[in-house]
C-alpha cells in the first residue's frame, strides 16, 4: 500500500477543514454566536411562534477589584426553539462575559444584576449541583481557545466519550463508536486513528474541531458559541 | 484506553499508520511526542541520569530483599549460632549476642522498614492529596478552614509527641505507619493547593464544568492526573523521611520488639554492647542499608523532580 507521510495526513486534515462548514449546518440550528453588546444589533431570523429558551433581562455584570469595573450593563434578549442569536462587537465589549453569565461561570469577585432564565427556570440563584444538571446537557459552550479546552492528558476518544460516560451512563463500546461517529461528523476522514490523539499532538484547527464535536455530543438545546470557527477556514 | 476499540484496520490503512516508522525517518520537521504516561521511565541524560539510575538500580535490589527474603537470607532469622561470632564464610555478618546470623536478620528487616516507609508515605499522600484538592479546588471557607487545619498539625512536633503516645501505646508498627502517616501531609496538602488553584482556572477544568461534570468527578479526572507528577517525587520524599524517622524511634527503642525493623537491629546493637566491643558487623550494615535505601529513594525522588520541571517548561505544541 501506499504510504502517506505525516505531513501529507496533516495537510489532508487542513483540506478537510474546508469542508466542515457546510457540513455542520445542523450544528447552527442553536447558535448564539458571540457578539455585540454596545450598539445592541440584535437580528432574528425566525418570526415563528415557538418556546423561549433562554431570557436574559437586564443583565448587569461588574468586577470588584480595588475599584468596581461596570463590565455589562442593560443586556436583554431572549433566543426560543430553533432559533440562532449572534452577538457582534468589538474586542472587551463583553461578549465572552454574556456567554459566560449564562454558563454561571465568572469568577467568584464579579457582582451579577438581572435575570437570566432558562426554560423559565432562574439560572442565577442556582448552585453548583442544580447548574451540574443543566450544563452539557441542556447548555454548552465552545470555548475560545481549543488548545487549552481540552486536558492535555487524556486522548481525544476518552474526553469525547467522558460525557456519555457521565451523563447517559452508556457503555464503553457504544460510547466510543459515537465519539467516533461525532468526529466523522466533524469532516475527520482519518476519524478512528483521531480517537487517539492527544491534543498536543494536533492542531489549532483539529483541536477546534474536536471541542466543537466534544460540546455538540450531547445534543444540547442550546449551544453558546464563543467565537466557533477560529482557525477554521471560511471560504468552505 | 483501548486503542483497538476504535481502530479498524480499512480506516488505519487509509491514515497511514502501517510503516509509521519509516515515515517518521523521511519527514524531520514532525514528530510525534511520546504518550504523556510513559515520562516516568524515559531516560535522563548526564550525572543527573546516572544518580536517577543508580537510584533506581538500588531500589529494585532492595525491593527483591523485601519481597522474597528467604531466597537472599541464608538462615532464618530465629535461628540461632554461637553469639558475637565475627564474619566468617559460614555467617557472612557475623552473628549478634543471641546467636541470630545479621545478615539474615538484614534481609528479613528489609520488608519492615520499607513496609513503614510506604505505608506511612501512601497515607500522608492521600490525605494531602485529598485535602489539597478539596481546599484548591472550593476555595472559600472550606480553603480556610483547611489550611488553618494543615497549619495546626504542621507545628505538632512529630518525634516528641510519638515518644510520650510510646509511653502509654503498646508499641507497633502499625501505630508508629498511623503516627507517622497522619502526621506529615501538610507539605503535600500545600503544593495540591497551590497546584490545584492554578489548575482550577484552566480552560479544560472549565470546559468540564460546562458538560456538567460533578466536583468530584473533575477533580479526579481532570485535575488529578495533572498534578499526579508532582505527587510521585512528594510520595518518594515522603517514604524516605518516614523511613529515617522509623529508624530513629526504634533506634529509641519505641519500635516493635518483635518486628526486628533496621533501626530495630542498631538499637540492639547499641543497647547490648555491639558499639562498645566495636562489632562493626553488627552495627555496621543495618547502618549502610538505612542510608542506601534512603538514598535510593531520594534520588529517584530527586529524578522525577527534576522530570517535573521539564514537564512544566514544555508548553502546549501549537503547531
Amino acid at each position: 500500500m501506499k504510504a502517506y507521510s505525516r505531513s501529507t495526513l496533516l495537510e489532508r486534515n487542513t483540506s478537510l477543514e474546508n469542508t466542515l462548514l457546510e457540513r455542520n449546518t445542523s450544528l447552527e440550528n442553536t447558535l448564539l454566536e458571540n457578539t455585540l453588546l454596545e450598539n445592541t444589533l440584535l437580528e432574528r431570523n425566525t418570526s415563528l411562534e415557538r418556546d423561549v429558551l433562554l431570557e436574559v433581562r437586564d443583565l448587569e455584570v461588574s468586577f470588584q477589584g480595588i475599584e468596581t469595573v461596570n463590565v455589562l450593563s442593560g443586556i436583554s434578549f431572549s433566543i426560543k426553539e430553533n432559533e440562532t442569536l449572534a452577538l457582534v462587537g468589538e474586542t472587551g465589549c463583553g461578549k465572552s462575559v454574556v456567554a459566560h453569565a449564562v454558563m454561571n461561570l465568572l469568577p467568584p469577585e464579579s457582582r451579577v444584576k438581572g435575570n437570566i432564565e432558562f426554560r423559565r427556570k432562574n439560572l442565577l440563584g442556582m448552585n453548583e449541583k442544580e447548574m451540574a444538571k443543566i450544563r452539557g446537557k441542556e447548555i454548552a459552550i465552545i470555548f475560545q481557545n481549543p488548545a487549552l479546552a481540552l486536558n492535555p492528558v487524556y486522548s481525544i476518544g476518552h474526553q469525547l466519550a467522558e460525557p456519555l460516560y457521565v451523563h447517559q451512563k452508556e457503555k464503553k463500546k457504544t460510547a466510543l463508536s459515537r465519539a467516533a461517529l461525532a468526529l466523522k461528523r466533524m469532516g475527520f476522514a482519518n476519524f478512528a486513528e483521531c480517537m487517539n490523539y492527544y491534543p498536543s499532538w494536533c492542531s489549532g484547527g483539529m483541536n477546534q474541531r474536536f471541542l466543537i464535536a466534544a460540546s455538540t455530543i450531547l445534543n444540547p438545546s442550546l449551544l453558546i458559541a464563543d467565537e466557533p470557527s477560529k482557525g477554521l477556514d471560511k471560504n468552505a | 484506553m483501548n486503542q483497538s476499540d476504535c481502530t479498524d484496520i480499512p480506516c488505519m490503512k487509509e491514515a497511514g499508520i502501517e510503516g509509521f516508522s519509516e515515515i517518521k525517518s523521511e519527514t524531520s520537521n514532525f514528530e510525534f511526542p511520546g504518550e504523556p504516561s510513559s515520562w516516568i521511565f524515559q531516560k535522563q541524560k548526564g550525572f543527573q541520569g546516572l544518580f536517577n539510575w543508580i537510584g533506581v538500580l538500588l531500589f529494585v535490589l532492595f525491593i527483591f530483599l523485601a519481597l522474597f527474603p528467604s531466597t537472599f537470607a541464608p538462615y532464618a532469622p530465629e535461628e540461632r549460632f554461637m553469639p558475637y561470632e565475627a564474619p566468617s564464610e559460614e555467617h557472612l555478618l557475623g552473628t549478634n549476642d543471641i546467636g541470630n546470623d545479621v545478615l539474615s536478620e538484614l534481609v528479613f528487616g528489609a520488608r519492615i522498614s520499607m513496609t513503614v516507609g510506604f505505608m506511612a508515605a501512601l497515607i500522608s499522600t492521600l490525605i494531602g492529596t485529598s485535602l489539597g484538592l478539596c481546599a484548591g479546588y472550593f476555595r472559600g471557607v472550606i480553603d480556610e478552614l483547611l489550611m488553618g487545619f494543615t497549619d495546626v498539625v504542621l507545628v505538632i512536633p512529630k518525634i516528641p509527641l510519638i515518644i510520650v503516645l510510646g509511653a502509654f501505646l503498646r508499641p507497633s508498627i502499625w501505630i508508629l505507619i498511623a503516627i507517622l502517616g497522619l502526621l506529615s501531609w501538610e507539605s503535600t496538602a500545600r503544593v495540591t493547593r497551590s497546584k490545584t488553584l492554578q489548575l482550577r482556572e484552566a480552560g479544560y477544568v472549565k470546559s468540564a464544568q460546562c458538560m456538567g461534570f460533578s466536583s468530584y468527578h473533575i477533580m479526579k479526572s481532570d485535575i488529578f492526573p495533572n498534578i499526579i507528577h508532582i505527587l510521585f517525587p512528594k510520595f518518594m520524599l515522603a517514604t524516605a523521611s518516614a523511613m529515617i524517622s522509623e529508624a530513629s524511634l526504634s533506634f529509641l527503642g519505641l519500635g516493635d520488639v518483635s518486628m526486628k525493623s533496621w533501626g530495630m537491629m542498631l538499637s540492639f546493637a547499641f543497647s547490648q554492647g555491639g558499639f562498645i566491643r566495636d562489632m562493626w558487623w553488627w552495627y555496621m550494615p543495618p547502618g549502610i542499608c538505612i542510608t542506601l535505601c534512603v538514598l535510593s529513594i531520594a534520588l529517584i525522588g530527586f529524578g522525577l523532580e527534576a522530570k517535573e520541571e521539564e514537564h512544566f517548561r514544555e508548553g502546549v505544541n501549537t503547531l
